[in-house]
């Protein structure tokens, strides 16, 4: 998967996107009458459900023990394991409703903690400028000047093998572009009358953040979220692929696609469905983002011809 | 023009600056004492071996003085030595960064020469059946998993078909044939996202350009649409693709450190991860200040090629 930079980041200060200020709910719900209109939108969100039910579920419908070994090794897939059974004899389907667990809960948190600091900084980037900015965008610069997956690597090998790890390796990836994206749009919209009427009438920096900036920006944050997680997602299994993501035994679908990768010619199941199911996961996300950017954003919809 | 490169040059410092401290702190910092990495499991050590080693290896020194020191002699070329093996860092990336560059660039060649042509023929009819099917398929290539793809294609045309070799890597001058026959698979699999990327950049970048007036224009006075695209609605629109390209390249070091790993190819990527397992700070180290210092050279020329082809952009930041 390629690396998405933000639109801002290719037009400088940033171009605004969707900046109505129409509340975000009221937006969905005319959104929503035409949620057909998006096919990659209820394809995404189709696929994340699918996701989610088996992750959550995954103690119900799992038919073996995840971590449970068993003399039948590196099996085919049959009615008695669904995918397959890997080296060790482990069920390669328990594996994967396991492993789902861990990359939805990765890309998630990571998002977030991202979000939360990257948006931060970004606010207060654009709305106080002078040195606090010019301070800030030269950090995020060099932020973005590592590959996300060196970042990642890099991160991961210093705090050491374990979930939070990961998680925080992931997390401090997706910093620069929430940082960049809100800067960018908080400059659009501090030059808009409204702003402009704010602070005439004495409305503090607080509240202008939270009930103004904020508002306008939760379309272009929600895309931006949707499509990191994707990339968290595929982040965690590069890492698990490459032998640093979280520890064995514990399932991830990237270390299950490196371990089955070694025996590709006996048994191709154990690479081929792992890595099938990172692909979907990532491939939810983006189609969601994608979706969202469409359905919020009727000037990009303009643009890109529908 | 040349106020323009200078200024463009100057901004690279402070980037710079952070790149080399943030580096320097997470390896001496967050990694802690490498005298216990180098001695190891090495339970003879005293304490003071321990203390010599310290002195011998400048760590007893406060901490920007360290930094400034090493500054010193990463800025002259010297990345110092491997912890594991009796080489320099920079002998070592020497060696490998062939391997990465020839897959980094062919990578990049194959994906613009696919790219271009589908973003350009999807802006000339918006909306259109064929402009659904390319946006799809770029939407679906930025979403597979560069080492899948790589397994995949292993599977199919090494292991099923026996048409192509599975792994291994000769260098180009002792069988060109055979080193290319090697690295269309690499290819292939790092080059897949970036077609989906580049075709969605040139779309949108050419459908902005056909909006504009001079298109307009050129059409109003009667050229043949052929010449208004090649003269006037192409050049224009590649032009943003040159600094994307530029910033993605980051990206594509990125996914060639994992397409290294699984067609077991040599390069830098196969060197950092090698490090990374064997926890030699030193050479994580200096090829995480080699690439990102890479980085920004190219994001520098890729801003000054924009500036020379766009005077419009000298203009406004000149």
């Amino acid at each position: 998967m390629a690396e998405r930079f933000d639109v801002s980041a290719l037009h400088g200060a940033g171009a605004p996107v969707a900046l109505e200020s129409v509340r975000l709910g009221e937006r969905l719900r005319r959104a929503s009458h035409t949620v057909w209109a998006y096919p990659q939108l209820w394809i995404g969100v189709l696929v994340l459900l699918v996701l989610l039910v088996g992750a959550l579920a995954a103690p119900v419908i799992a038919p073996y023990d995840p971590t449970g070994m068993s003399a039948a090794l590196l099996k085919p897939p049959s009615a008695a394991h669904l995918f397959g059974t890997d080296t060790l004899g482990r069920d390669t389907f328990t594996r994967i409703l396991y492993g789902g667990r861990l990359s939805l809960l990765v890309g998630s948190t990571s998002v977030l903690f991202g979000m939360i600091v990257g948006v931060g900084l970004g606010l207060v980037s654009g709305y106080r400028l002078g040195w606090v900015d010019t301070v800030l965008m030269r950090c995020v610069d060099g932020m973005m000047a590592f590959p996300s997956l060196v970042l990642a690597l890099t991160v991961a090998f210093a705090l050491g093998p374990s979930l939070s790890s990961v998680i925080i390796a992931l997390a401090i990836v997706r910093i620069p572009g929430f940082a960049r994206l809100t800067r960018g749009q908080a400059l659009a919209l501090s030059g808009r009358e409204f702003m402009a009427a704010a602070t005439a009438v004495g409305v503090g920096p607080w509240r202008i953040v939270w009930r103004h900036y904020l508002p306008n920006l939760v379309n272009v944050i929600l895309i931006q979220a949707s499509i990191g997680a994707g990339a968290s997602i595929f982040a965690e299994a590069s890492l698990g692929f490459l032998g640093l993501s979280v520890p064995p035994p514990a399932p991830s679908w990237g270390a299950m696609l490196r371990d089955g990768y070694a025996y590709l010619e006996v048994n191709p199941w154990q690479s081929i469905v792992p890595g099938a199911f990172i692909f979907l996961a990532v491939l939810g996300f983006n189609f969601l983002g994608d979706g969202l950017r469409d359905a919020l954003d009727p000037q990009q919809r303009r643009r890109r011809g529908r | 023009m040349l106020r323009y490169i200078l200024r463009r040059v100057l901004q690279m410092v402070p980037v710079l600056f952070v790149i080399s401290v943030a580096t320097f702190l997470l390896m001496h910092v967050v990694v802690g004492d490498p005298t216990l990495l180098i001695l190891g499991q090495d339970t003879s050590a005293t304490q003071q071996n321990v203390d010599r080693l310290r002195q011998s290896l400048g760590l007893n020194r406060p901490l920007p003085v360290q930094y400034a020191d090493w500054l010193r002699h990463v800025v002259v070329g010297d990345l110092g030595r491997s912890m594991r093996f009796p080489v320099s860092v920079r002998a070592a990336v020497g060696q490998r960064l062939p391997v990465t560059l020839e897959l980094t660039f062919l990578a990049l060649g194959l994906a613009i020469l696919i790219s271009l042509p589908l973003g350009v023929i999807a802006a000339l009819r918006p909306g259109s059946r064929l402009d659904v099917g390319i946006s799809a398929v770029a939407a679906v290539t930025l979403s597979v998993p560069n080492f899948w793809l790589g397994v995949v294609l292993i599977f199919v045309f090494a292991l099923k078909l026996h048409l192509l070799p599975s792994s291994g890597y000769v260098p180009f001058t002792k069988s060109p044939l055979g080193n290319l026959r090697l690295m269309i698979l690499p290819t292939i699999t790092l080059a897949t996202a970036y077609v989906g990327s580049f075709a969605r950049y040139t779309r949108s970048s050419m459908l902005e350009v056909l909006d504009e007036d001079y298109v307009r224009t050129a059409r109003a006075k009667g050229l043949t649409s052929g010449l208004v695209l090649r003269r006037h609605a192409l050049r224009n629109a590649l032009l943003p693709i040159v600094t994307v390209i530029g910033l993605e390249l980051a990206g594509l070091f990125g996914g060639a450190v994992v397409t290294e790993i699984v067609f077991s190819l040599p390069g830098v990527g196969t060197l950092l991860t090698e490090s990374i397992l064997g926890r030699d700070v030193s050479m994580v180290q200096g090829i995480i200040v080699l690439i990102t210092v890479a980085v920004v050279g190219v994001n520098l020329v890729a801003d000054v090629v924009y500036g020379l082809l766009d005077p419009r952009i000298r203009g406004a930041y000149g």
